[in-house]
């Protein structure tokens, strides 16, 4: 591979001082803002530099407290206190036609690094311009190069149906004022703590936990189209999660999840108790249940298992990844949508109409956590209609373009990598037009089984979505399931399925897994419920939304009906479990409040 | 310690009764870590963390000390025999701790009866090696509560401190990024074995470090570093010394971007006492770690020279990880009991010139079946055989002036105009793999010229690598500084990040080669640097 050899030669104070005009300051402007100006300002000295122009130049910081920690039956495994301004600078050379972004070695180069990857935390101007000076010159470099790399693999590739590398977006421009919201980490640390010690009256359940992580922070962002903004933004969550082995040795979890913006917005520590307790009782159910076996016929999708399945199927499918250029012959791990190319095609029945929305922050009194500013790419976000009478009718954009489109609609929310932003759910509702109670769609079930004279049928009322496996336990059950002869992509495991037999009694079943679901399954659905749930959770882009995974986070909440199919499959999971432990366990004291 | 006591002797009886194989031996090394740190830079307070974990590793070896699970396999890495979590800090909730003692017991035995499995299995059908020295060494079960030491920081006057003396970087507006910062650690570690070893001991750390940084016009990359370390506060440096050290790294950095690069070199040279401790550290030091010469894949130096001759007579190596401080600097190595709860001692590792003995845990190597205290790991790692504080020693000790007499006489015989004197250095991972070359990784940092003529003052260069192989080079050590030099540092190896210490005089080598480092392509920055408020 070539690689670009850079010219030793400085642009000279006396090019500098002839050039510069200082710009006029933003109203409002704070001294992370001023920075990022008077810095943006000199990097039109870069195209004096005889490279390649840059053309889109983007300055990010944000200034985040942190506060996360864990504790289990009443004790603290971690505390974390951190506050950090991380910055981030993104530079494109060449066009939005065609630019250094979207190929395989679009992250390649750079050389040494002599900006410090966060902020000083005191207000010092000349230490930001420093370090803004310093990004931007590294981004530059490895933009040119990664340019120059790309055009080389264009050389030696026949692109058929070439795509533009960016979108154009207006420039977006909102200042907002406000301090970081203060965490109050000793209330936390004590009532998380607290709900943790639920536990301690279940000595079957082998490990438990609690997380709390609150983040509150203040973001900046500013492009050289003219885009400047200052937004406070938060996020706060508490995990609760639990597992255990059944006798035969089968590994067995469940979690909970309370999301809100700001910590003076979450539930009460009763909520979190009682949730502590469902995850605690359902394991000590699902220990005694015995192991379902492989079943083919109808299946009724509660409300809140519906829109975990419906997140994961219809947010994993309701955007359009792009594949990154690479030389020819070179294989690239990649997986696309499986809606590709179904615009205008039937995904699901004629009655339902879906829609993500983050704009609204509101619906029948639930706050919806998937609502926000602007997205990644610093593009405020639209209401989009994915789906119009079970017709694909769009996808979620960010500004890296996609087939039939011409731009974004502001949800680049996660990474995508090669330069790229992915987009992502905010708040996605899925409306069903013809409805009935949960009840009768019970009633409907039990009259097929007795119909085809089926023993019991399926219900299933709690999916492990966001995944609270760990990573060798999801790429085992990943693994696992793609040998499954079902085919198909993996689908996140159900966790509370329950047998209901003609009589309307149900059986609790553990160890199973969907057989052959995929999006396409969507078009077989039967009926829908009125009753709807709201499912709040963080997106991250980890396997299976593999919960407290790092990196960029997208909360959003999910608004669907309960779902019932005429014919769905399930089959028994094939991982290896290990035998239960040899020595029986330790005896807890359980202290009661 | 109670419940630890508790749950090692119902998670063992429960094991040996139930468990087939049963285990022989457990032991539960518990760390609770503290540690504060905060970096400045350009005047501004970079960044501030406090960090509190408790950390448990829990081992279970099934079999007998003869042979066991922790055998390894031919061609596999270090065996896994210990299996780590994090344990509550907070002493008032033993549920958490029984529970995680628990459930890693368990599943480190379930490691270990596989593991044993295995080993014996393909025992059965390869040859057995030459002589078998069992694997773990019998040692008397200690006991030791030492006292606990507080960590104790003035976090705000330290803060300012950092601030201010980082401003008086300000001057030197090549210099691309600069930092000072300030760790305070203090770990208290807890070993309970089912031997009846049961250690409490605390150590605690401060260290002051400074690193600057800069591009020379050519794109090769420059870095001037200091460091302090004190076991107490009250002996970190003071503001006047740290102003010193950045005017001193300010104004030697910005010397280094001028100062020519490199020819390549053959020939003699002196290395500080800093530098040969770092030298000794690096090519001496990871070469006589026991288990290396167990293991068919490393390079297996020194394996067969027991009772030989391997450095010059006049040349003696201990480690002392007993020894608290050395010329008025406390020293990172230093610990009671190593962390199989093996009592500390010196050891001599050659004496005038002749190799005794390997560093060694309690996995014996041929000739050697006893611990001499050097097991050693950062929490969740396998112990194995490590460095503690080295020594050298020398009995042909001769002035600093004296000693670059001797560089010139050396100079004048080969008929050279000059000599390098290495001042600062600092140690990479040592490659002792058999693969890869047996190159020593010391990347000089300041590198002079000391000419023949002795009026010429000495001239710092740049770009220095130096090329050569380890074993060589030690033969070619003519004399010794009387006076000696501490280095303090991490060192990274299989089983983590250990804290170490160099103690050497400096040393005059009769040849050293020298390579032009290997150049980074970028250049310095395009657009010149922000003109601070007020500035020209």
């Amino acid at each position: 591979m070539k690689r670009l050899v850079f010219p030793g030669f400085l642009i000279s104070a006396a090019v500098f001082a002839q050039q510069q005009q200082a710009s006029k300051p933003i109203p409002g402007e704070d001294l992370p803002l001023r920075a990022m100006r008077e810095e943006m300002e000199r990097t039109r000295l870069l195209r004096t530099a005889g490279l390649d122009v840059p053309y889109f130049i983007e300055y990010k910081l944000e200034d985040q407290e942190s506060f996360s920690m864990g504790a289990s039956l009443g004790g603290l495994l971690t505390f974390r206190q951190l506050h950090l301004r991380v910055p981030a600078v993104q530079i494109r050379v060449g066009s939005y036609e065609l630019d250094n972004t979207n190929h395989l070695y679009a992250g390649y180069g750079g050389g040494s690094r002599y900006d410090q990857d966060t902020w000083p935390l005191d207000d010092n101007l000349q230490a930001f311009r420093q370090n803004l000076w310093l990004a931007t010159d590294r981004a530059y470099k490895s933009a040119v190069e990664a340019f120059s790399i790309k055009k080389e693999i264009l050389k030696q590739t026949n692109v058929t149906d070439p795509l533009p590398d960016f979108y154009h977006a207006q420039p977006f421009t909102k200042i907002m004022t406000g301090k970081l919201v203060p965490i109050d980490t000793e209330t936390w640390k004590t009532r998380t703590a607290r709900v943790s010690t639920v536990f301690a009256a279940y000595p079957e359940i082998m490990t438990s936990g609690v997380e709390f992580e609150a983040l509150s922070s203040m973001s900046y962002y500013m492009n050289s189209e003219g885009s400047v903004l200052r937004y406070p933004d938060g996020l706060t969550s508490l995990r609760i999660r639990a597992a255990t082995q059944a006798p035969d040795g089968m590994s067995l979890r469940d979690a909970a999840m309370h999301v809100a913006f700001e910590g003076s917005k979450m539930a009460g520590e009763a909520d979190f108790t009682r949730s502590a307790e469902n995850v605690a009782n359902n394991l000590r159910a699902l220990v005694k249940a015995p192991v379902g076996d492989v079943y083919s016929g109808p299946v009724l999708i509660e409300p809140l298992a519906s829109a975990q399945f419906l997140a994961y199927l219809l947010g994993d499918n309701v955007r359009l990844p792009r594949k990154p250029l690479a030389e020819p012959g070179r294989t690239v791990p990649f997986s696309s949508s499986e809606f590709e190319g179904k615009i205008g095609a039937r995904v699901m029945p004629d009655w339902f109409d879906v829609v993500d929305d983050p704009t609204q922050t509101e619906y029948r009194g639930h706050t919806l956590i998937g609502s926000y500013l602007i997205d990644n790419d610093g593009v405020p976000p639209k209401p989009v209609s994915l789906i119009e009478n079970g017709v694909l009718k769009d996808f979620l954009r960010s500004r890296q373009p996609i087939k039939g489109f011409t731009d974004s609609n502001g949800h680049g929310r996660l990474i995508a990598g090669f330069g790229a932003n992915l987009p992502s759910i905010g708040n996605l509702f899925i409306r069903a037009k013809q409805t009935k109670k949960l009840a009768e769609l019970k009633a409907q079930m039990i009259a097929m089984l007795q119909q085809r004279n089926k023993p019991y049928g399926i219900l299933i009322r709690k999916i492990d979505y966001p995944s609270t496996a760990s990573m060798g336990e999801l790429q085992s059950m990943i693994t696992s399931m793609a040998q499954s002869g079902g085919g198909g992509r993996p689908v996140p495991p159900p966790i509370l399925v329950y047998k209901i037999y003609p009589d309307g009694r149900e059986e609790l079943i553990r160890g199973v897994r969907f057989r052959g679901v995929s999006s396409r399954s969507l078009r077989d659905i039967t009926a829908a419920s009125e009753e709807v749930a709201f499912f709040d959770f963080v997106n991250n882009g980890g396997p299976f939304a593999m919960m407290g995974s790092p990196g960029y986070l997208a909360a959003a909440t999910v608004v669907a009906p309960g779902l019932l199919f005429e014919e769905l499959e399930l089959e028994r999971s094939q991982e290896e479990s290990s035998k239960v432990p040899i020595v029986a366990p330790p005896t807890l004291l359980v202290r009661k409040p | 310690m109670t419940i630890l006591n508790e749950e090692l002797k119902r998670n063992f009886d429960g094991l040996k009764q139930k468990a087939d194989p049963p285990p022989y031996f457990i032991s539960y090394a518990v760390t609770d870590e503290e540690a504060e740190s905060m970096t400045a830079t350009m005047g501004a307070l970079a960044s501030r963390q406090r960090n509190q974990a408790r950390i448990l590793d829990a081992t279970v070896r099934v079999g007998s000390p003869q042979f066991d699970s922790s055998r390894r396999l031919n061609g596999e890495g270090l065996a896994h025999i210990t299996s780590s979590t994090l344990l509550p800090f907070d002493d008032g909730q033993p549920n958490a701790i029984r529970q995680r003692l628990w459930i890693e017991s368990d599943r480190s035995y379930r490691a270990a009866a596989q593991r044993l499995n295995r080993i014996k299995t393909s025992q059965q059908v390869r040859a057995q090696t030459d002589n078998d020295v069992g694997d773990f060494s019998v040692e008397e079960p200690q006991k030791f509560a030492g006292p606990t030491v507080p960590l104790k920081l003035a976090s705000e006057e330290w803060a300012n401190k950092l601030r201010k003396a980082t401003a008086g970087f300000a001057p030197f507006t090549q210099i691309l990024s600069s930092e000072m910062s300030l760790t305070a650690q203090r770990n208290t570690k807890y070993l309970v074995t089912t031997e009846g070893t049961s250690v409490t001991q605390t150590s605690r750390m401060y260290r002051v470090m400074l690193l600057a940084r800069a591009k020379a016009y050519d794109g090769m990359d420059l870095a001037v570093t200091e460091s302090w370390d004190a076991e107490d506060a009250s002996r970190l440096p003071t503001d006047q010394q740290m102003a010193a050290a950045v005017e001193k790294a300010g104004t030697e950095l910005t010397a280094l971007l001028r100062a020519p690069v490199v020819d390549p070199f053959v020939g003699p040279a002196i290395l500080s006492g800093r530098a040969a401790g770092v030298f000794f550290h690096e090519i001496f030091g990871h070469r006589i770690e026991g288990h290396r010469q167990k293991d068919d894949s490393e390079g297996q130096t020194f394996s067969k020279s027991v009772g030989t001759p391997i450095l010059p007579d006049f040349l003696s190596v201990v480690f002392d990880p007993t020894l608290k401080s050395m010329a008025g600097t406390d020293l990172n190595g230093t610990y009671q009991y190593d962390d199989e709860g093996v009592k500390a001692r010196p050891i001599t590792l050659v004496e005038n010139g002749v190799l005794k003995t390997f560093l060694m845990s309690r996995t014996p190597v041929a000739g050697f079946t006893k611990s001499n205290g050097h097991g050693r790991r950062q929490p969740g790692n396998e112990i194995v055989s490590r460095q503690s504080n080295l020594i050298v020693n020398s009995s042909k000790a001769v002035s600093d002036d004296k000693l670059r007499a001797m560089l010139r006489d050396e100079l004048k015989k080969s008929g050279k105009q000059y000599g390098l004197f290495f001042r600062e250095v600092t140690g990479g991972y040592t490659t002792t793999g058999r693969r890869g070359l047996q190159a020593y990784t010391v990347i000089p940092l300041v590198v002079y010229r000391v000419f023949a003529d002795e009026k010429l003052p000495d001239q710092l260069v740049r770009g220095a690598d130096i090329v050569g192989t380890p074993l060589s080079s030690f033969a070619k050590i003519l004399a010794t500084s009387d006076k000696v030099q501490v280095f303090n540092g991490f060192c990274g190896a299989e089983s983590g990040s250990v804290p170490v210490s160099a103690i050497s005089p400096a040393i005059l080598i009769s040849e050293i080669e020298i390579q032009r480092k290997e150049q980074s392509r970028d250049r310095p920055p395009l657009i010149s640097r922000p003109q601070p408020e007020g500035g020209k």
